[in-house]
């Protein structure tokens, strides 16, 4: 299984619509790949809120109208914020019957009243055990915030260390959201306008428009292509209150282990990772889940600055979902888009040195899905 | 409510009968003691959520499962809690009085799914108020949930039936004396956990619980018309009132979905206190011509922010309430700017008392 091509849009408020988001990333995809359009033998569309949010269902058969003429199979999928992970993992099942697979995440979540987004973007959690008790998105990883700090006696500090890497990262990447100078940064992260006790707004990442896409093929097609050694995917119960653990995601765990083994490497292999920082506190509880480091030890990591550009294992290179932006069904798709640039050494200022292996790993809601791919030089 | 396949050990939050693992018939446990975890506080409306902030608490029982809870009230982490989650009926609420108050109250209660008796002195009246409940109802919920929905409310003309209950509001005629009467009725016959509350928005709280057997489990609930729609509601602690019975009051106020305030037991409470002085004030500078009724209602609009103008809302409660609440509030804070404003005399005089009579400062066709 191999990446043959790469493609993606700006991720911000953008004003495009959701099939302007959806050309533009297929168009670069397929321009980065050696195949034509008419060579895609199906192609798989990740997205989260169209329905509620744009009004807009039947995404597989919008994304047709983009392709007169093609009438090609094309499939949706929606798993919340890990919807672009899902898509590529479905994408590697398709490979036994699709030569190649264009996959493409898109949404657009900008252009809306503030209350309604906060109540499209909690359809992520359950609709009776969190919804009505009013537990919005940031609140359930507050919730988590709220349990690791106490379980591991961290402070709050240590969150914002990974805020200030990812938007250092975020300003070397011109597709990302934001663009903080340093200087902007510290001024704005000391406003500490909270959100949801004990996260404030540069715990969270933000509500971005955008698209990603990939090609995916059964066989090699350049020396340039990056190969998929593991892809897997794990669930776990939809609310948070129906685990027991509070400061893990098992579904996160599981997947991370079948994928090392998939690709038989254990995680002191990976060069650089792309992990879900949906908020700062997912970022290290993210390591901890895929065996970085042990668990309670994820923030010695941010300390140390293992995970910045220059560590031993950069993470999120591309500013993260706090950085570089959140548009949920291209998220997953665009983090491999970053493992692809950075393994293919096209990362531009943020690109690290020599990078072999690369890792994602994408979660929908809080925890309730997780997907892991394994990535490696062809 | 949780359901549990013994043999399997497996749990459900869902009312599911059979066990999908073995086929067994599951058990159901239900919880209602449980601790604070972990705990956030919210700042963020949402369209379900718009009055910030709450608390979201994670909450685990004593067999260790997990739930959600929103509340307006601080927890700390190890606070016990409980929870009533008896599906359909939280608590059983009493309710003394079929006006306006009553049947917004009785309509309230049973669409936060909890129990009420409805008392009054005729059958005449409570018919007529379960008939206005239905009809309000019927605008929203379809004939089967609503049929479950009226089954919660029990009618009736004795007090002897409120015995049990877990709150009493009274919402009957504003008179001391008729208050006081109701207050020691409930007082001599109630079990000594139910709270007695009073709706009252002008009579002192201690004066109504002064001499019964248990003052302190009586406080002053005041809510506001239209109840379903108005959020808030006004916890008035008289001097004898309970930290308990303050406690359980604020509970009951989550549980109908409302917010409680917390003030003490002096005249206009807070709402009325600066209501009833903008009405007065509006009325005195329509009496001395500065500016017109119209003009007056859309400068507050527009300049304040208010959804209704001092004269629309005048005219709302009715002219001849407003003239008596601030005779009261005249004679109680000594203040002059209550003192009420000469044209309030005269339109209560007139009959011109508002939207009830289809004249008011405002012509209703």
């Amino acid at each position: 299984m191999y990446i043959c091509g790469a493609g993606r849009t700006k991720f911000g408020i953008l004003r495009k619509t959701l099939p302007e988001l959806a050309y533009e990333a297929m168009y670069n995809a397929i321009n980065d790949s050696p195949l034509n359009i008419r060579e895609i033998d199906a192609i798989i569309v990740s997205n989260f809120l169209s329905g509620p949010s744009q009004g807009q269902l039947h995404l597989n058969s919008l994304i047709a109208s983009l392709l007169p003429g093609l009438n090609i199979p094309i499939y949706r999928v929606e798993a919340a914020c890990a919807s672009g992970g899902l898509a590529v993992h479905q994408a590697t099942l398709l490979l036994d019957r699709f030569e190649n697979i264009l996959v493409l995440g898109f949404e657009s979540m900008n252009g809306h009243n503030s209350k309604l987004s906060t109540k499209y973007i909690a359809m992520a959690g359950d609709s009776l055990r969190d919804q009505r008790e009013g537990l919005i998105f940031p609140a359930q990883y507050a919730i988590v915030a709220d349990c690791y700090m106490r379980k591991y006696k961290t402070t709050h500090d240590v969150l914002s260390l990974v805020s200030s890497k990812n938007h250092y990262n975020a300003t070397l990447n011109p597709l990302a959201h934001f663009n903080y100078s340093g200087k902007d940064l510290n001024t704005a992260m000391k406003s500490h306008s909270i959100v949801s006790t004990p996260l404030d707004l540069f715990d969270c990442c933000p509500i971005s428009d955008g698209a990603a896409a990939l090609v995916i093929s059964r066989n090699k097609k350049s020396d340039r292509d990056v190969k998929i050694l593991g892809s897997a995917t794990y669930t776990d119960a939809i609310s948070l209150s129906q685990r027991n653990e509070f400061t893990t995601f098992r579904a996160a765990r599981l997947a991370a282990r079948a994928a090392y083994e998939m690709a038989d490497i254990n995680p002191g292999e990976i060069d650089i990772a792309e992990v879900h920082d949906c908020f700062t506190i997912a970022e290290i509880i993210a390591m901890e889940d895929l065996g970085f480091c042990g668990k309670g030890e994820g923030s010695k990591l941010i300390k140390d600055e293992e995970t910045s550009l220059s560590g031993k294992l950069p993470i999120n290179t591309d500013g993260g979902l706090i950085g570089d932006g959140h548009p949920v069904g291209a998220t997953g798709i665009a983090q491999i888009y970053e493992i692809v640039e950075q393994l293919q050494g096209t990362a531009g200022r943020r690109q690290v040195c020599d990078p072999r292996i690369g890792l994602t790993h994408n979660v929908g809601g809080c925890g309730g899905t997780a997907v892991v791919h394994i990535l490696a030089v062809s | 409510m949780k359901y549990k396949c013994d043999s399997c050990d497996v749990e459900w939050d869902y009312p599911v009968r059979n066990c999908i693992f073995c086929g067994a018939p599951l058990s159901k446990i239900n919880n209602i003691k449980y601790q604070v975890e972990g705990a956030t506080r919210v700042l963020i409306p949402s369209v379900d959520h718009p009055i910030t902030p709450y608390y979201v608490l994670l909450l685990k029982d004593l067999n260790g499962s997990h739930r959600f809870h929103k509340s307006f009230r601080q927890y700390n982490n190890g606070d016990t809690i409980y929870l009533n989650s008896n599906e359909g009926s939280k608590y059983t609420i009493g309710i003394i009085g079929t006006g306006v108050t009553g049947k917004g109250l009785a309509e309230l209660a049973i669409r936060t799914g909890n129990n009420i008796i409805l008392k009054s002195r005729s059958e005449d009246s409570l018919e007529r108020a379960l008939d206005g409940i239905s009809k309000s109802l019927s605008k929203e919920m379809e004939p089967n949930r609503m049929k479950i929905a009226l089954n919660r409310i029990t009618t009736t003309t004795n007090y002897e039936q409120l015995a049990t209950s877990d709150l009493i509001i009274e919402s009957v005629v504003e008179d001391f004396k008729i208050k006081k009467s109701v207050f020691k009725k409930l007082d001599s016959i109630c079990i000594p956990t139910t709270i007695l509350a009073s709706n009252t928005s002008t009579l002192p709280i201690s004066r109504l619980s002064n001499g019964l057997k248990h003052p302190e489990r009586v406080i002053g609930m005041h809510f506001f018309n239209p109840i379903p729609r108005m959020m808030l509601v006004e916890l008035i602690r008289g001097k004898d009132t309970g930290k308990e019975t303050l406690n359980k009051a604020t509970e009951f106020a989550e549980a109908l979905n409302k917010i409680p305030v917390n003030v003490v037991d002096i005249a206009g409470f807070i709402v009325n206190r600066l209501l009833f002085l903008m009405i007065n004030e509006a009325c005195c500078m329509l009496d001395s011509g500065i500016a017109s009724i119209e003009d007056i209602d859309k400068a507050m609009k527009l300049g304040a922010n208010h959804p209704m103008g001092p004269f629309e809302l005048a005219d709302f409660i009715g002219v001849d309430i407003c003239l008596s609440i601030l005779g009261i509030l005249y004679s109680e804070l000594k203040n002059p700017s209550y003192k009420p404003a000469k044209i309030l005399h005269i339109m209560a005089n007139d009959g011109i008392l508002g939207r009830k009579a289809g004249k008011g400062f405002y012509n209703y066709g």
